[in-house]
């Protein structure tokens, strides 16, 4: 038996103006179902998902659900690009995903580079 | 090392910017459709290993910066062999 591949799941979208985000994060709960449990990484914009959230006025459903459903399906560490936080004049504080340890990253580009495949949302 | 492959332009989304935010030493670039729109030498680019589907400028009308090599898809397969993570910024 060959050695699994290291999947990385890169999210780099808000979330509800498009479908990436949502799409993404059901890649990654798809993947973990079936014992592949990738690493997550939420950057750039991506970084917006992991606020609370209220769509209901939108007609939307809330991610933060999804969110809550990563630690049960095994993905219990969540990577978040520090430098994007900060861009967006985000705190670490504000983010807080239940049952998730959330790791801040300084070098995205080395972390992206350690893996073997890498999915983009 | 990571190939980067970028297909939007720069002045209709992030996907060149953000990917350059996240480049390791090493790392290589390659535009291709709308993200050739990047090779022309106006947006900063690395120093080295950016390369650019030359089909897609030539249809667009782009000339390449002088850093940046004009590839075909065979060479682009080649690129794919020799790195690994293949990283697609799309949107």
């Amino acid at each position: 038996m060959s050695q699994p591949k290291s999947i990385l799941a890169l999210c780099r979208h808000a979330p509800y103006g498009n479908a990436l985000a949502r799409e993404g994060l059901e890649a990654v709960l798809a993947s973990a179902a079936m014992d592949q449990i990738p690493d997550v990484l939420f950057i750039n914009d991506g970084v917006f998902q992991l606020l609370e959230q209220d769509p209901k006025a939108i007609g939307e459903k809330n991610l933060r659900r999804n969110l809550q459903a990563l630690p049960m399906f095994g993905v219990e560490t969540l990577y978040v690009c520090h430098r994007s936080l900060k861009e967006r004049g985000l705190a670490p504080e504000q983010l807080n995903i239940a049952g998730a340890e959330l790791k801040l990253l300084e070098d995205t580009g080395t972390f992206i580079g350690n893996f073997d495949q890498v999915l983009s949302f | 090392m990571t190939l980067h492959i970028v297909n939007q332009s720069p002045h209709t989304g992030s996907a060149l910017r953000d990917c350059l935010a996240s480049f390791a030493e090493g790392d290589a670039l390659l535009l291709i459709e709308d993200g050739v729109y990047g090779a022309a030498g106006h947006q900063p680019l690395p120093e080295n290993n950016v390369y650019c589907l030359q089909a897609d400028a030539d249809a667009r009308g782009i000339t390449l910066a002088a850093n940046v090599e004009g590839i075909d898809d065979l060479r682009w397969v080649s690129l794919c062999t020799e790195h690994n993570p293949v990283v697609s910024w799309f949107k």
